[in-house]
C-alpha cells in the first residue's frame, strides 16, 4: 500500500495526471470487484461485465468527484461503492433487465435474483445485517465492509483508519464486528 | 463456563480472521438465550467473512486483481506489484496452513527457490507470511499447463515431446545443481508459453501433502511419484527423474503408466509390477524414444539414468543430435525385463486408466464379425437401487453415450429413442429391429459402501450372442474413470482398433458433481420435450445443476439450447433469447473448448442470427468432435436446407434419423425438407409416417396442411387445419394457425376470408406486439398483394422472424421471387439469390 493519500491522487488525476490515475484504480478496483461480485444478483452479473463497470464507474467518478469533500478514506469508499452501484444499475435498466422480465421471473429459480452474500446468509439475515451496518458509524461501518466484504488486509485497514499497527486495526475491526452482532440480536 | 464480553470479543476477532470456528460447541457455552442470540449472529457475519477471504483484495503488499487457480493447497492469484509496478502470480496457502514448522519451511523453501536464474524454471520473486497466511509471488508465466495442451489438443509427437523433455532436463538440472529437489514434476506444473518456452513451476512447496497408510510423509502427485517413495525411501535427483518420465509418458499418450484408486492400491501396483507399457500404449512411436521414457520410469532407481543432464543425453541421442552412448546411464533394458513379465496385466489396463479390476473377454476372429457399426444403450438395470441410484446410473449411462458418440463411424442410438427399453421385456433381436442397430449394450450397476460395480454385455442383435463382456468395480469417486475405461472396451469390442484421435476422445474427463450432473439430465429431458412450459423447467433444472457445479460445462450449453428455443417460441423477446444463449454457449465452451454439445448450441444461435458463416463453423466443429451427436446433424441439416444445399440437409438428417429413431423431430424436420425441395408427395408420405409415430404434433399437422396447400388439395389443408385446431395447446387462439389459414384462403381464391384473417393479425400484431410479421407477409404473398407482402417481409426480417430464415427456399415466397426488394432482402440475409 503506497502511503500517498487517496485525496492527493485525487486532485493530481483531476488535473490530468494519469499515473494518479491509475494508482487509484489500482487501489479501488479489486476491492470494489470483489464488493460488487458479493452484492450483486447473479441475473446481474450475467449480462453484465461486472469488471468493466467497475472501471467504468471508477473512471467517471474519479475524474469528475468536483468538489467532493474528501474528508477520509472511509468517506471516499462508501462514494465509490454508490457511484458503481449506480453504474451497474444504469447499465440493467439500459438493457431492460431489471426487474428480470416477468416472462421468466415465475421459472427462474429464486437463487437468481439474489446477490451470493443474500443467498449464502439467507434474505432476513441479510437485511438484518444491512440494516445493522447502516447504524454503525461510519469508521466502524467501513471496518467492518473493508475486512468482512472488500477482504483487504489489516494492513490496509490500519492505513486506512488511521490506527497505529495491523494489531490495532484488527482489534477495531472485532469490537466493530462485536457491536453490528449486538445490534442484530437486538432486532432479529 | 461464560462467554463474558472478552470471549466475545475474541469470538469477533476469529470472525475477522476468517479462522475456522467450532461454533456448535462455542454456542454450547453461552451463558443463556440472549448471549446465544448473539453468537449467532457472529455466526451469520462468519458467513459473510468467508466469502470475502475467498479473493482477498490484497496480501501484504500485492494488489490481489484474481484467481488463476486453485487446489487443496491453496490458491494462485494473478497480482499487482505496486512497488516493481509489474503483475506477478501469487500463491496463497491455505489459512490454516499458516501455522508453525510448516509456514516457516515454506517460506525457507520459497526463499531458497529465488536463487535459481533460469529460463527454464519460473522465477521466484519472494515468500512471506503476510496477515496470516504463507504467500510465495513469482513470475506470471502467460501460457497453458503441459496437462491442458494434452487435454486440448491430444498427446504430442515423439519429437515436440523429447524437445519439451530436453528443456525440462536443463531446468531440473539447474534446480538439482542448487542442492534443491523439485519433488511434484508433472505435466500441471509445466508451462508453455505462447512463444514456446517451456517453465516449470510449482515445486513442492507444502502443497500436495499426502500420507500413506504407514503415516510418513509422502510429497507430490501419486501416479508421478518413484515407486522407492511409497517404501520409505528419501526423495532423490532419480525420484524426480522418475517423475519427469512419467511426464514424457503423458506427453505422449495421455495416461500414466502407473495408476490406482488410493495410494495403498498404488505402492501394491509398483510392488507388483503391473505398469501399461508404453509401447502398447503407443506403438507407432520410435524406439528410442520409447527408451529413455522406459529408462526414466525404471522401477529400481539404480537403473535410471543418475541425473537430469544424461536424460537430457538419452534425449538428444533419440532426436539424433548426438551419437553414441550417452555417459553414466543404466542401459535401457534394464528395467524392462522385469516390466516385460507383468505384460498381461499391463496389457488388460492398457485401453483404460487402470486401476480397476477388468475381466474381458474381446471379440472372436475379426473375419466373421458381421459389420458391428451400431450400439443402443439401454438403460441401466438398477437391479436393488433406490430413485437416487436410478439418476446415478442414469449419468453414468448418459456418460457413456457421450464418450461413444465421439467415436468415428460408431453410429450410437441417443437416449430419447432407447428409454422406452427401461423394463427390458424387449428381446436384443426386437430392439435390433425397432431401432436399426447391429448389437445393445445391456447393463446392471450395484452399489454398496461407497464402491460400484458394473457389469456389462455387449450382444449381437442378429445372433444374439455376447460378443463381449466385463466386470468393472471402483470406488464411487472414481466413477468417471471406470466409465472411460468401460466406454474404451466397448469401442475396442466393437471396431477392433480405435485411431488415436478416438483414444485420446475416451479419456476420462473433468468429474462433475454426481447430483449436478442428474439435475443437468433432468434439464435435456425437458429440454427434448420442447414445448414452452418444459423448456423453462429445463431452465430450472440447469440452473439448479449449475449452481451445485458451476463447472458443469454441459449445463451451460443446455441453457443456451433452452433460450433459443424460448427466443424461437417467441416467449421471450428473441434478440434478448439470442443475447443469453450465445452467453451460456460461449461459457460453456470457456470451460470445455471441446465440448460438441455447445459448439452446436452456439451454431444453433449463429443460425438463428443469420451468421451464416459462424454457424456452419460452429456445427461443422461439433461433428467433428463428436460425429454422434444427433442434433448437430439435426440443426446443421435446417442450417443445409436453409441454404437450398438439400443433398447434403438429407444427408445430415438421415444421420440424425439413424441415431435417434425414435424421435418425431427429425423425422418432422426431413418431411420439412422434403417440402422446401418441391418434392411434395415424399414430404407427405414423412410426415404421415411421424405422425403414425407420434399423433400429438399439432405443428405437424399444420406443417403437412402447409404441404397439401403447395398442392392444391386445399379440403384436405383446411381438415388437416381443424385437426391442429384441436391438438393445440391454445386452441382457437393459436396465431400461426390462423396465419396458416389465411394463406390457405388466399391460395384458394376466398379472398374476403383470407384479407379479414389478415387484418386480424395485423390488429394484433400492431395491438399486442405479436410476432406475425412473416405469417401476414405469406398471406398478402398469397393474394398477389406484392406490395405488402414485401413491406410485411421487411419487418419480420428486421424482428429476426424465424420465417425468414427460409426464404431463399419455401415455395409461399415463390410468387415474390422475382421482385427487386427480394432479391435484395435475400441478399441482407446473406444468401445469394437463387438462380
Amino acid at each position: 500500500m503506497d502511503p500517498e493519500s487517496s485525496f492527493e491522487l485525487i486532485q493530481r488525476a483531476q488535473s490530468g495526471d494519469g499515473e494518479a490515475l491509475d494508482r487509484l484504480l489500482a487501489r479501488y478496483r479489486p476491492r470494489l470487484r470483489r464488493w460488487a461480485s458479493g452484492r450483486l444478483p447473479r441475473y446481474a452479473r450475467d449480462v453484465t461485465d461486472t469488471d468493466d463497470l467497475v472501471q467504468e464507474a471508477l473512471v467517471g467518478t474519479l475524474r469528475n468527484l468536483g468538489s467532493f469533500d474528501c474528508r477520509n478514506e472511509w468517506a471516499l469508499q462508501a462514494y465509490l461503492r454508490r457511484a458503481v452501484t449506480n453504474r451497474v444499475r444504469d447499465e440493467l435498466r439500459r438493457r431492460k433487465t431489471l426487474p428480470p422480465r416477468e416472462a421468466l421471473a415465475d421459472e427462474l429459480p429464486a437463487g437468481d435474483t439474489l446477490s451470493p452474500l443474500q443467498a449464502a446468509l439467507g434474505n432476513e439475515v441479510f437485511e438484518r445485517y444491512d440494516n445493522a451496518l447502516a447504524g454503525l458509524d461510519e469508521v466502524e461501518r467501513e471496518a467492518v465492509i473493508a475486512r468482512l466484504e472488500l477482504g483487504c488486509s489489516y494492513q490496509e485497514i490500519a492505513l486506512l483508519a488511521h490506527k497505529a499497527t495491523p494489531d490495532a486495526a484488527r482489534m477495531a475491526v472485532a469490537r466493530a464486528l462485536t457491536k453490528l452482532a449486538a445490534s442484530m440480536a437486538a432486532v432479529g | 463456563m461464560e462467554l463474558g464480553d472478552s470471549g466475545l470479543l475474541g469470538l469477533a476477532q476469529a470472525v475477522a480472521d476468517g479462522a475456522p470456528i467450532d461454533w456448535a460447541n462455542v454456542e454450547s457455552t453461552a451463558s443463556g438465550p440472549d448471549e446465544r442470540h448473539v453468537l449467532q449472529q457472529l455466526r451469520a457475519l462468519a458467513q459473510v467473512s468467508v466469502a470475502a477471504q475467498a479473493t482477498p483484495a490484497a496480501w501484504g503488499p500485492l494488489q490481489i486483481r484474481g484467481e488463476i487457480a486453485s487446489g487443496a493447497f491453496g490458491v494462485v492469484y494473478r497480482a499487482w506489484d505496486p512497488r516493481l509496478e509489474r503483475e506477478v502470480a501469487l500463491k496463497l496457502l491455505r489459512e490454516d496452513r499458516a501455522a508453525g514448522a510448516l509456514a516457516a519451511a515454506v517460506v525457507k523453501e520459497g526463499r531458497l527457490l529465488a536463487r535459481i536464474r533460469h529460463p527454464g524454471v519460473v522465477a521466484v520473486h519472494g515468500a512471506d507470511v503476510c496477515d496470516g497466511r504463507v504467500g510465495i509471488w513469482m513470475e506470471l508465466i502467460d501460457g497453458r499447463t503441459l496437462r491442458d495442451i494434452v487435454a486440448e489438443q491430444g498427446p504430442f509427437a515423439a519429437t515436440e515431446a523429447a524437445l519439451i523433455g530436453r528443456d525440462l532436463c536443463r531446468a531440473l538440472a539447474a534446480v538439482h545443481h542448487l542442492g534443491i529437489l523439485h519433488r511434484d514434476v508433472k505435466a500441471q506444473n509445466v508451462m508453455r508459453e505462447a512463444g514456446g518456452r517451456t517453465v516449470l513451476m510449482d515445486f513442492g512447496a507444502g502443497e500436495a501433502l499426502a500420507r500413506d497408510g504407514a503415516g510418513s510423509t509422502l510429497r507430490g502427485t501419486p501416479a508421478y511419484l518413484a515407486p522407492e517413495l511409497f517404501e520409505g525411501s528419501p526423495p532423490s535427483a532419480r525420484s524426480d527423474i522418475y517423475s519427469l518420465g512419467v511426464l514424457l509418458y503423458f506427453l505422449v499418450s495421455g495416461r500414466l503408466p502407473v495408476v490406482g484408486a488410493s495410494l495403498p492400491e498404488l505402492r501394491e501396483r509398483h510392488a507388483s509390477g503391473s505398469r501399461a507399457l508404453l509401447r502398447d500404449v503407443r506403438p507407432d512411436l520410435p524406439g528410442e524414444f520409447v527408451h529413455v521414457v522406459d529408462a526414466c520410469t525404471a522401477p529400481r532407481p539404480d537403473d535410471r539414468p543418475e541425473s537430469a543432464g544424461a536424460v537430457e543425453a538419452l534425449l538428444d541421442e533419440a532426436l539424433g543430435l548426438r551419437t553414441g552412448p550417452a555417459a553414466a546411464t543404466a542401459p535401457p533394458a534394464a528395467g524392462r525385463g522385469r516390466a516385460r513379465a507383468a505384460a498381461a496385466v499391463a496389457l488388460a489396463l492398457a485401453v483404460g486408466l487402470g486401476g480397476w479390476a477388468a475381466r474381458s473377454r474381446l471379440w472372436p476372429e475379426p473375419a466373421r464379425v458381421p459389420r458391428r457399426d451400431s450400439v443402443a444403450i439401454l438403460p441401466f438395470n438398477n437391479p436393488d437401487g433406490s430413485y437416487a441410484d436410478d439418476y446415478f446410473s442414469e449419468g453414468i449411462a448418459a456418460d457413456l453415450l457421450a464418450d461413444l458418440a465421439a467415436v468415428r463411424d460408431l453410429r450410437v442410438i441417443a437416449g430419447a429413442s432407447t428409454r422406452r427399453y427401461r423394463d427390458r421385456k424387449t428381446t436384443p433381436a426386437e430392439v435390433g429391429r425397432e431401432l436399426g442397430v447391429a448389437t445393445v449394450l445391456d447393463t446392471s450397476v450395484r452399489q454398496a459402501e461407497g464402491r460400484v460395480r458394473i457389469v456389462a454385455q455387449l450382444v449381437d442383435t442378429h445372433s444374439g450372442e455376447q460378443i463381449w463382456s466385463g466386470s468393472f468395480e471402483s470406488a464411487r469417486a472414481e466413477v468417471v474413470g471406470m466409465k472411460s475405461t468401460v466406454a474404451n472396451q466397448i469401442a475396442v469390442a466393437l471396431k477392433g482398433e480405435l485411431s488415436s484421435r478416438d483414444v485420446e476422445l475416451l479419456r476420462p474427463g473433468v468429474r462433475y458433481d454426481d447430483e449436478a450432473f442428474n439435475l443437468y439430465l433432468k434439464g435435456r429431458q425437458a429440454w427434448e420435450r420442447r414445448s414452452e412450459e418444459s423448456v423453462r423447467r429445463s431452465i430450472l433444472y440447469f440452473h439448479q445443476a449449475l449452481d451445485r457445479d458451476p463447472r458443469l460445462a454441459p449445463a451451460h450449453a443446455g441453457l443456451s439450447d433452452a433460450y433459443t428455443a424460448l427466443g424461437v417460441y417467441g416467449s421471450i423477446p428473441r434478440e434478448e433469447a439470442y443475447v443469453r444463449a450465445a452467453g451460456a454457449a460461449a461459457r460453456a465452451l470457456q470451460l470445455d473448448p471441446t465440448l460438441a454439445e455447445a459448439h452446436a448450441s452456439l451454431g444453433l444461435v449463429h443460425k438463428n442470427r443469420f451468421e451464416w458463416r459462424a454457424a456452419e463453423d460452429s456445427f461443422k466443429r461439433a461433428l467433428e468432435l463428436k460425429p454422434g451427436l444427433a442434433r448437430a446433424h439435426q440443426w446443421y441439416s435446417i442450417f443445409l436446407t436453409q441454404h437450398g444445399r438439400f443433398a447434403e440437409a438429407t444427408a445430415e438428417i438421415k444421420i440424425a434419423m439413424s441415431l435417434d429413431p425414435l424421435s418425431v423431430a427429425p423425422k418432422l424436420q426431413f418431411a420439412s425438407l422434403l417440402a422446401m425441395s418441391r418434392r411434395y408427395e415424399d414430404s407427405v408420405a414423412q410426415y404421415r409416417q411421424a405422425l403414425a409415430l407420434d399423433g400429438g404434433f399439432a405443428t405437424a399437422y399444420r406443417h403437412l396442411a402447409n404441404v397439401y396447400v403447395q398442392m392444391g388439395r386445399f379440403e384436405q389443408a383446411q381438415e388437416l387445419y381443424a385437426e391442429a385446431r384441436r391438438k393445440s395447446p391454445i386452441g382457437a387462439g393459436d396465431q400461426e394457425l390462423k396465419a396458416d389459414s389465411g394463406y390457405l384462403y388466399a391460395r384458394w381464391g376466398r379472398r374476403s376470408e383470407a384479407v379479414a384473417l389478415a387484418r386480424e393479425l395485423v390488429r394484433r400484431h400492431d395491438g399486442e406486439r405479436e410476432e406475425t410479421a412473416g405469417s401476414i407477409a405469406a398471406i398478402y404473398a398469397g393474394l398477389g398483394s406484392r406490395d405488402e407482402a414485401m413491406a410485411w417481409l421487411r419487418q419480420a426480417y428486421e424482428a429476426r422472424d424465424p420465417e425468414t430464415g427460409y426464404l431463399l427456399v419455401d415455395p409461399r415466397w415463390d410468387t415474390l421471387r422475382t421482385d427487386a426488394r427480394f432479391t435484395t432482402l435475400l441478399k441482407a440475409l446473406g444468401f445469394a439469390a437463387k438462380e
